[in-house]
């Protein structure tokens, strides 16, 4: 018997990301095209690349949709036509958009499904029906929602709804954050944020319970990062149709290890209608091998309280770092190794792991390094290509990551 | 005589008279559960609005906070004990209470906040008089138009609109409690009150600008600018545009006496009096964005545009380089492949563009082969000049 489960969205930054992620178990991504979205620094996709990845996806039964989330100027409506145009020769499966302008656009001169971005901070079931009549068929909840208020959201409002389950998060009402555009000049809701509330701050005053003055330096406005795998059991009892993945800025390592660990906790309750799997712990554990803050269900239970903030200076809490993609896999009868991108550097003789898009990663020691004239060598170099021993089961795109010693 | 309005918040039933010499001919009332910074109860809200009433001023009801599922459940049960009567519009920021009133209360009159959130081009702000209907009186709109933009809008648009003239910008809002948890004081009156909010201010290295005003109160926690909006020594080109409504924000401490010379500026104006009231406003002010907005313009600068691929004669990126010896490129285009004979182009990350023909093409093992396909890695003789990330297109 197989069991429903929720859509697993993840992020792509770029089109070599938007592969990792699906063969890494995606069942839909998210990308921005060269406009339009709020990652103005990310790599983005150009049109060739979108239709690539489109046509990418399609073929593993993937889902793509494409950020139109940046609160947009009159100007800006004279060049979306075409892009809309384009999105639906494509046959992108929706878009995601946070501006009411937008959307009526859209509905009134394509056919492409709208989603409602996050950064319209949808709330309520009554929220949920206004933007219903605007044309939305799905909204991406505000992160303040608890799984349970978006079960009825879903049921009452009659729409699909989407949630976050795992990233970086927003402390402010998403859309309701304007401290880069007045400090920085830089328009966060256009792709600017300057990321001001990860700052550490001097705050003063008085204190309410003495009355004396108090000072203290806190980085209380940052939030940890949401990380859902033990409230699966909710997202699925609750029919939350999607679970998105943040992160379009961060590595091939972490679009890989989030999808595989999701897309994997998903299959097994698929399979068996619970978690009750001896690899949870497992799950959790690769959660924590790629870089992230200090992890918290936010407002995924109940409202987030004083310990889901992140009250240290950015640092990357980084157990894993990723060492290369591999290229080629070449076993004939002449040739036998694996053709690695290298990411950053490694050695010989140190142990690294293959992540494989199903299943444990495969510990080995690296016992030879080549470069691609066959010559060997002690240490890689980020930037270049090299050949390692072929290790069973390895397939191209599959991940290397490393130890990183604290 | 400059034709704006000025409308104000009024919190004490006693403001009133200031409201009346000052001739303002609107107050915004908040109460403590529908409103961010509001502290009355239902019933002073009601009394203060009959007294507006009575002198002539239109009380109009705040209802800004934003609301998960749960808190709007408890939200509406607190407004339906208003008497609405007493009020002839309602404030809304929320999508779900303004679908709320557009169909338990179709009879009151909307004034949509738009400040935030997706509002910065006409069609954004037209939808919501679709929606609402003759329902809606007036559009409050972004600090972050400028004045040309305004004027526009204002020319478009069928209700009228609103801008906040003076007062806090609010730059952030989040309903988590940020600050009460260093006073260890979770379960003090500000969180069951709007009485006693806690205020402090913050500063950072990170930022050259110190001392933001924090609140936290029972719907979160807000940051404002370190400097007010001030735009009445632009007063005559905010009538000049049209503009309906200037909002005056005078809470949080301020004199509300100060209304009756900023009042006075709509019969005499001159730059010297509102620079004049400036310097009597005890924080520090600017005029934001009304002449001009170049927040967007800095975005160009964030990435590198030459390694973007840009055309159907793409073919792959070079993944290796090794001086003198050979060029590794991923073939990444599914329409093209590379075979002996082809020209290519190759366009570096610093901008640099070089054209070759391919003479030889190996695979990682070294075998010559004749072609190579989407997904390959292949190597071609060492081209001076090219580094990793520099994109390969072919040359028709």
């Amino acid at each position: 018997m197989s069991h429903w489960v929720p859509e697993l969205l993840a992020p792509a930054g770029s089109l070599e990301k938007l592969k990792v992620a699906i063969l890494y178990g995606a069942n839909a991504v998210y990308l921005g095209g060269q406009k339009f979205g709020l990652r103005s620094a990310a790599e983005n996709f150009t049109l060739e690349e979108l239709e690539e990845g489109v046509q990418f996806a399609h073929e593993r039964n993937a889902q793509v949709y494409v950020v139109l989330n940046s609160f947009f100027h009159d100007k800006d409506f004279d060049t979306l036509g075409e892009f809309i145009a384009k999105l639906e020769e494509f046959k992108v499966d929706a878009v995601i958009v946070s501006d009411p302008g937008v959307i009526k656009y859209i509905t009134e001169n394509s056919n492409v499904e709208v989603h409602l971005s996050t950064q319209a901070s949808c709330l309520n079931v009554q929220s949920a029906k206004l933007w219903k009549k605007l044309g939305v068929t799905r909204v991406v909840l505000g992160r303040e929602v608890s799984v349970a208020e978006a079960a009825k959201i879903k049921k009452e409002a009659g729409l699909e709804v989407e949630m976050f389950i795992h990233g970086s998060m927003c402390m402010a009402y998403s859309g309701n954050c304007v401290i880069s555009n007045f400090t920085q000049g830089r328009d966060s809701n256009r792709g600017g944020c300057a990321h001001s509330c990860r700052f550490e701050y001097k705050l003063e005053g008085v204190d309410p319970n003495s009355g004396t003055e108090f000072s203290k330096n806190s980085f209380f406005m940052s939030s940890k990062d949401l990380e859902g795998i033990r409230v699966l059991p909710e997202f699925i009892n609750g029919e939350i149709d999607s679970l998105k993945v943040e992160g379009r800025m961060k590595s091939h390592l972490y679009a890989g290890t989030i999808s595989k660990v999701y897309s994997e906790a998903l299959s097994y309750y698929k399979e068996h209608g619970d978690f009750l799997s001896d690899e949870l712990k497992t799950w959790e554990n690769e959660l924590t091998k790629v870089s992230h803050r200090a992890y918290t269900n936010a407002s995924l239970v109940e409202p987030a309280k004083a310990d889901s903030i992140y009250d240290e200076r950015e640092h990357e809490e980084i157990e894993y770092a990723a060492v290369g993609a591999i290229l080629e896999v070449v076993n004939t009868d002449k040739n036998k190794y694996l053709l690695v991108e290298v990411r950053s550097a490694f050695n010989l003789q140190e142990d690294l792991e293959l992540i494989p898009f199903r299943g444990r990663a495969v510990e080995f020691k690296m016992d030879s390094i080549k470069n691609v004239m066959d010559e060997d060598i002690e240490r890689t170099r980020p930037g270049s290509l090299v050949k390692i021993p072929y290790v069973e089961g390895a397939k191209q795109w599959n991940l290397l990551r490393r130890r990183v010693e604290q | 005589m400059i034709n704006t309005n000025l409308i104000t918040y009024i919190e004490r039933i006693e403001d009133i008279d200031i409201l009346v010499e000052s001739g303002v001919k609107e107050a915004i009332i908040g109460t403590s559960t529908l409103s961010r910074f509001g502290n009355l109860s239902n019933s002073q809200a009601q009394d203060i609005a009959k007294a507006c009433k009575s002198v002539g001023i239109r009380p109009v009801l705040e209802w800004d906070i934003l609301m998960t599922e749960n808190v709007f459940n408890m939200t509406i049960k607190t407004f339906e004990h208003l008497d609405l009567n007493a009020f002839v519009a309602i404030r809304l920021q929320d999508p779900g209470a303004v679908n709320y009133i557009i169909e338990n209360y179709p009879e009151h009159k909307i004034q949509m906040i738009l400040e935030s959130g997706g509002h910065h081009n006409l069609e954004a702000v037209k939808i919501w008089q679709t929606l609402a209907g003759g329902n809606l009186e007036r559009a409050i709109l972004s600090l972050e138009l400028s004045k040309n933009i305004l004027e526009e809008y204002i020319r478009e648009l069928d209700v009228e609109v609103e801008l906040l003239g003076l007062g806090r910008i609010l730059l952030f809002y989040t309903p988590r409690s940020l600050v009460a948890p260093m006073f260890g004081t979770d379960d003090k009156d500000h969180k069951q009150v709007n009485k006693a909010p806690i205020e402090v201010s913050a500063s950072s290295e990170e930022s050259p600008h110190k001392g933001f005003p924090v609140i936290e109160n029972m719907h979160g926690t807000f940051m404002f600018n370190t400097k007010d909006i001030f735009l009445l020594e632009y007063l005559d080109e905010i009538g000049d545009v049209g503009l309906q409504h200037l909002r005056i924000d005078l809470r949080f401490g301020h004199d509300l006496s100060l209304l009756k010379k900023i009042a006075s500026l709509k019969t005499n104006f001159s730059k010297e009096k509102a620079t004049s009231i400036k310097d009597e406003y005890p924080v520090v002010t600017n005029r934001g964005f009304f002449h001009v907005n170049k927040s967007d313009v800095l975005f160009k600068k964030l990435k590198n545009y030459r390694i973007q691929r840009s055309d159907m004669q793409f073919i792959g990126d070079v993944v290796e380089v090794n001086k003198k010896k050979h060029i590794g490129i991923v073939l990444r285009s599914r329409q093209n492949g590379l075979k002996v004979g082809d020209s290519i182009r190759l366009h570096t990350p610093d901008g640099k563009e070089k054209t070759t023909k391919i003479n030889s093409l190996k695979t990682s093992a070294h075998e010559e082969v004749s072609h190579a396909e989407h997904g390959q890695v292949i190597f071609i003789p060492h081209i001076s000049g090219i580094s990793v990330k520099t994109s390969v297109y072919l040359d028709m």
